[in-house]
């Protein structure tokens, strides 16, 4: 999925940022499905370049059934990422990541590895005293 | 971002490609196009600043009249 040159950014990228091992979730639900097996494939390319901090779960069948509607995932393939403790962060993606949805997939693995976000305090304060259930959906294609 | 900073955030990075009926109950008629469900639905077109974002944020989950900007900097030294 990826070229030479985006690989070297990536393990570089993941190199200088990657801090604690961050999970991956992967929900699918038919692994021959063309976004499937893409998605997978830009995984295993992730955790590779990541030095063993980005595991893959692979969950489907029954059993990913369950995780999913747990997760709050109703489509696939889907990703969840879980923090170094097994905690939901909350961050989902619906289809493959490519193009700067991909540079967002990154960021983020970037931080739940660091245990922070970039945002400003000010900000920041804000998002945290939101005391009620929100759903973000941001919806954008492949460029 | 948001959703990493708040247990009852959830943020959902979608393809609208490959889930279009998904994009058109949420009315989502061009790309990109954020749609926020709290106690309120808020949806915006584009991009916005991290401050920008999280007036929406606000917009969603709070009465207006209590939504207000970035609480200010602290006191000065």
């Amino acid at each position: 999925m990826l070229n030479a040159a985006q690989r070297r950014q990536v393990k570089g990228l993941f190199a200088e940022h990657l801090r604690a091992p961050v999970q991956v979730l992967f929900f699918f639900a038919a692994a021959h499905d063309p976004s499937t097996a893409a998605l997978g494939e830009l995984l295993e390319e992730l955790a590779a370049l990541s030095d063993g901090k980005i595991t893959v779960a692979a969950l489907t069948g029954p059993r990913g059934r369950a995780d999913a509607v747990r997760y709050g995932v109703d489509e696939v393939p889907a990703l969840a990422l879980l923090d170094q403790r097994g905690d939901d962060t909350g961050v989902r993606f619906l289809g493959v990541p490519l193009g700067y949805e991909l540079m967002v997939l990154l960021e983020d693995l970037i931080d739940v590895s660091s245990g922070t976000t970039r945002l400003s305090p000010p900000v920041r304060a804000m998002v945290r005293a939101i005391d009620r259930e929100l759903v973000i959906r941001v919806y954008s294609t492949p460029t | 971002m948001a959703a990493m900073e708040n247990p009852f955030i959830r943020a959902y990075a979608v393809d609208a490609a490959e889930f279009p009926e998904l994009a058109r109950r949420e009315g989502v008629r061009s790309v990109p196009r954020t749609v926020i469900n709290g106690a309120r639905r808020v949806a915006f077109g584009g991009r916005l600043p991290e401050d920008g974002f999280a007036a929406e944020l606000c917009r969603a989950a709070i009465p207006p009249d209590r939504c207000s900007d970035p609480p200010p900097p602290g006191p000065p030294r």
